[in-house]
């Protein structure tokens, strides 16, 4: 049997083959399948740290995304039952009029691993499908992503329409994506951006433990 | 072990091919292949020249060559050759030598493959030139211009029922009354476009519009011959690199788009000008044109809408073949010539796509083909011909290839490292012009990581090795020193940094992604490919032997490779000489399918997997385990 040390470290050092190996053998040896995804998430954090410390670049972040993506299809049938807790729940996507995903995904993929409960509205998402989504789950935090510099005109509409909608004194807003810093935060009305995955995830949990505080 | 370093490339060795006794001069460090090229020798085995067959094998004779690489000794070590046998992919020279290259050993070394080697056609332009012998009228013949014209034609083109445009009539009234009463009437269908004197031929203009680079031949559409050829830079570049930045400029307002449009009009228009006086034509022979470009490219020349194209689903506005009087575009040519657009497949797969299908023929080919344009955006097509499946997509590759996004990146222009190779664990490059160099355009930095995979210098991940001499460690992470500021033309480093890397990373993956995933919806396997085709100005640079050994093109075991340049103007060529091939381009249009990347899973998972390269030594491990370690080796123990 595998142990959730072998398999965090695994996926840290993303090895695929590996890592899905270790995790069909531990749900197979009957492991919890709430461990094994504390033991991915573990994973996860250790290449963030990597990615931090410039160890690790955005080619295995979108690895590790990958592999992650691929363990979850794994473990899902097997968590339902137990239902794990999340830390809580991000409306995430890339505004109107902007295509690019890759960097969005793996910050859809590092919140996921850090136990976010991620609704992913994909690409090129208007304003006011964004304020459905957040209606609809309740959620407290939304990260708008974009590269291209007409996105920000994106950005600063979809923070106007949580404004017209009443909702902007409960939902904090991040965004994110080549370009943007604490200018383009300003000029949209954000609460704060994120340089890369591993910042954009300690605004949310910075947001979300201090909302519970 | 010495102290790797990078030399500049030295001039001046003549390399004579026997026994054909073809020589050509070249700069040291040139492979055999690449001399061979250029002296119209494809001295390639079965894989094009990819360094995976093991077969384009020639023997030295005398002079010096520099000594094989690792892999060429695992080639070579495989079988038993006499000496002074290498391989002509692999092997580079080091002072004139004398080669002995008999074709006969080359399965498939029949022909180079030069830029406008196209597809045969049958010659059937649209505009068609008629010589007219007319009587000047006369009290007793007192016909109009036009009946005069028109008796005259019925006579020389079988057919009645001419139609003259204004236009025309007074091009034919100005001629003719200098005097000028025998003149070439330029007729498309049943209508007359046009007059010139006698003996000046009808001339059709092509053009492929790039997103960097604009290409315009002229050619003389009653023999079929390219007069002319020239390629300018886009002047749209200022307003956004990349074709999306382009787009978005265009969608602000109606006038950004309008002057995007002049812009690109005026530009082929001042180059059709150049081109017409230097092959001694008037602009009043021009009679007919061939446009194609990708959608984008399209969409900003003819001024249509853009504000869908940009955001998904990326609808076209037309996607048909367009035809509109030149004079709708500013061009003022022969009084009725005009404009036809081929049309294009869907999304942004354009109509320089079908014109590259058409023209390397892979619409019609029994072989089963990958075939790319590389560029900011990377369009693909698999056909498979036993199954009838034609796929096409786009992936957006970026900048990187053609200078963007990387630290000293530039165009391939004077100046730029366009080729890197490693001599004995030494790297050495050369420069566009030969000049000291001031960046690195596309081609030099697909070889440069090709050469630090060799070398060991970079791992699997696209990691750089630490403990590299030539790695240093900036406040922004490790950076590779290419060339030392002493050696440079501007006096500054010129670098590759880990973040130049990544970017490489992610738009090589997009590549290699794309094609796996057509490959996947196709249901056929790597092996099953027999041809890989690579078009475009870019991928006639590109080395392709390190295209494949940094995973940006797979490693087809049973394909041949081909780098057939601006397919895109070839096929617009085609098209401009010919009716049925502007109803083949139709036909590909509909037939091929374009797929979205974005709704298979499959890309996603290929596309994370392909930023990774691919093993340094798989293509050699039935040879590598019967050698000795190497000791010109420069890797050290544990840096990957």
């Amino acid at each position: 049997m595998p142990s959730l040390e072998e398999i965090k470290n695994a996926l840290a050092e993303l090895n695929e083959d590996l890592a899905l190996q270790l995790v069909k053998d531990a749900l197979a040896a009957k492991t919890p399948a709430f461990d094994v995804l504390k033991a991915c998430q573990d994973g996860m954090t250790e290449v963030g740290r990597r990615f931090e410390c410039q160890d690790y670049f955005v080619s295995d972040l979108m690895m590790s995304g990958e592999i992650f993506k691929q363990i979850g299809a794994i473990l899902e049938p097997e968590l339902k039952a137990g239902e794990a807790q999340t830390v809580g729940k991000v409306v995430f996507g890339t505004v109107k009029g902007d295509i690019h995903d890759i960097g969005k995904d793996i910050v859809v993929n590092m919140l996921k691993s850090a136990n976010f409960e991620v609704i992913d509205l994909g690409v090129d998402v208007p304003p006011e499908k964004f304020v459905a989504a957040l209606k609809e789950s309740g959620a407290t935090v939304l990260g708008l992503s974009g590269l291209l510099t007409l996105a920000f005109d994106s950005m600063k509409a979809t923070v106007q329409a949580l404004q017209t909608a009443g909702m902007r004194e409960k939902v904090k807003v991040m965004i994110g994506g080549g370009p943007v810093d604490g200018n383009v935060c300003r000029v949209v009305g954000a609460d704060d951006w994120g340089a890369d995955a591993q910042h954009a995830v300690r605004l949310a949990k910075g947001w979300l433990t201090s909302a519970h505080a | 072990m010495t102290k790797p370093e990078i030399e500049p490339g030295t001039a001046g060795c003549e390399v004579t091919f026997q026994p054909l006794g073809r020589r050509i001069v070249v700069t040291a460090g040139t492979t055999l292949l690449e001399a061979g090229r250029r002296a119209g020798l494809l001295l390639c085995g079965g894989c094009g020249g990819v360094g995976i067959c093991g077969r384009c094998r020639v023997s030295v004779s005398s002079g010096n060559m520099f000594p094989p690489d690792e892999e060429e000794r695992d080639f070579l070590a495989a079988g038993s050759y006499s000496p002074g046998t290498r391989l002509a992919c692999e092997a580079r020279v080091a002072s004139s030598v004398t080669v002995e290259a008999p074709l006969s050993s080359f399965p498939s070394g029949q022909r180079l493959q030069v830029e406008g080697d196209v597809a045969v056609t049958a010659h059937d332009p649209i505009v068609k030139a008629y010589q007219l012998q007319l009587c000047p009228p006369s009290l007793d013949d007192s016909r109009s211009d036009y009946r005069r014209v028109a008796d005259a034609l019925d006579a020389v083109a079988g057919h009645t029922d001419w139609e003259m445009l204004p236009g025309a009539a007074s091009c034919f009234s100005s001629l003719a009354r200098k005097g000028r009463w025998d003149l070439n009437a330029y007729t498309r269908r049943q209508q007359v476009i046009g007059f010139a004197n006698c003996g000046m031929n009808p001339v059709g203009v092509a053009v492929d519009v790039g997103c960097t680079k604009i290409a315009v031949y002229l050619v003389d559409l009653c023999t079929g011959a390219e007069l002319a050829a020239s390629g300018t830079p886009n002047p749209q570049i200022p307003y956004g690199e990349d074709l999306i930045s382009r787009l978005v400029y265009a969608a602000a307002s109606t006038e950004k788009a309008k002057s995007l449009a002049v812009m690109v009009r005026e530009c082929i228009l001042q180059v059709c000008a150049k081109l017409c006086d230097s092959s001694h034509i008037i602009k009043e022979q021009i009679a007919d044109i061939c446009v194609v470009g990708n959608t984008a490219m399209m969409h900003l020349l003819l001024n249509l809408p853009v504000a869908q194209l940009l955001s998904a689903p990326f609808v076209a506005s037309i996607d048909r073949d367009v035809d509109i009087p030149a004079s709708d575009l500013g061009w003022q040519f022969a009084p009725g010539a005009q404009v036809h657009v081929l049309p294009s497949i869907g999304g942004f797969v354009g109509a320089d796509h079908v014109a590259m299908i058409m023209a390397r023929n892979i619409d019609r080919c029994e072989k089963l083909t990958v075939g790319l344009d590389i560029g900011t955006n990377t369009e693909i097509v698999v056909r498979d011909p036993g199954t009838g499946s034609f796929l096409t997509t786009s992936v957006p590759s970026g900048p990187v290839f053609e200078g963007g996004h990387v630290s000293h990146g530039m165009r391939a222009a004077s100046g730029a490292i366009e080729k890197v190779y490693s001599l004995n664990g030494n790297l050495r490059y050369t420069t566009i012009d030969g000049t000291k160099p001031i960046g690195i355009c596309g081609s030099g930095t697909v070889d440069l990581l090709a050469e630090l995979r060799r070398i060991r210098c970079v791992d699997e991940r696209g990691h750089l090795s630490k403990t590299h001499a030539l790695v240093e460690s900036g406040r922004s992470g490790a950076r590779f020193l290419v060339a030392p500021a002493a050696d440079t033309g501007h006096g500054r480093d010129i670098v590759l940094t880990q973040q130049d890397i990544t970017q490489v990373q992610l738009a090589k993956a997009a590549i290699f992604a794309g094609i796996e995933t057509l490959l996947q919806l196709t249901g056929v396997s790597p092996d099953d490919v027999q041809q890989l085709v690579v078009a475009g100005a870019f991928g006639s640079y590109l080395d392709l032997r390190s295209a494949v050994s940094i995973g940006m093109l797979p490693r087809f075991q049973n394909a041949e490779y081909l780098q057939v340049g601006n397919a895109a103007g070839a096929g617009a060529k085609l098209a401009l000489v010919s009716k049925s091939e502007r109803e083949r381009a139709r036909k590909i249009a509909e037939k091929a399918k374009r797929i979205e990347l974005k709704q298979y899973a499959i890309f996603d998972r290929s596309m994370a997997r392909a930023t990774r390269f691919p093993e340094l030594r798989s293509l050699i491990s039935h040879a590598a385990s019967q050698l000795p370690v190497s000791v010109q080796d420069e890797a050290r123990s544990g840096s990957d």
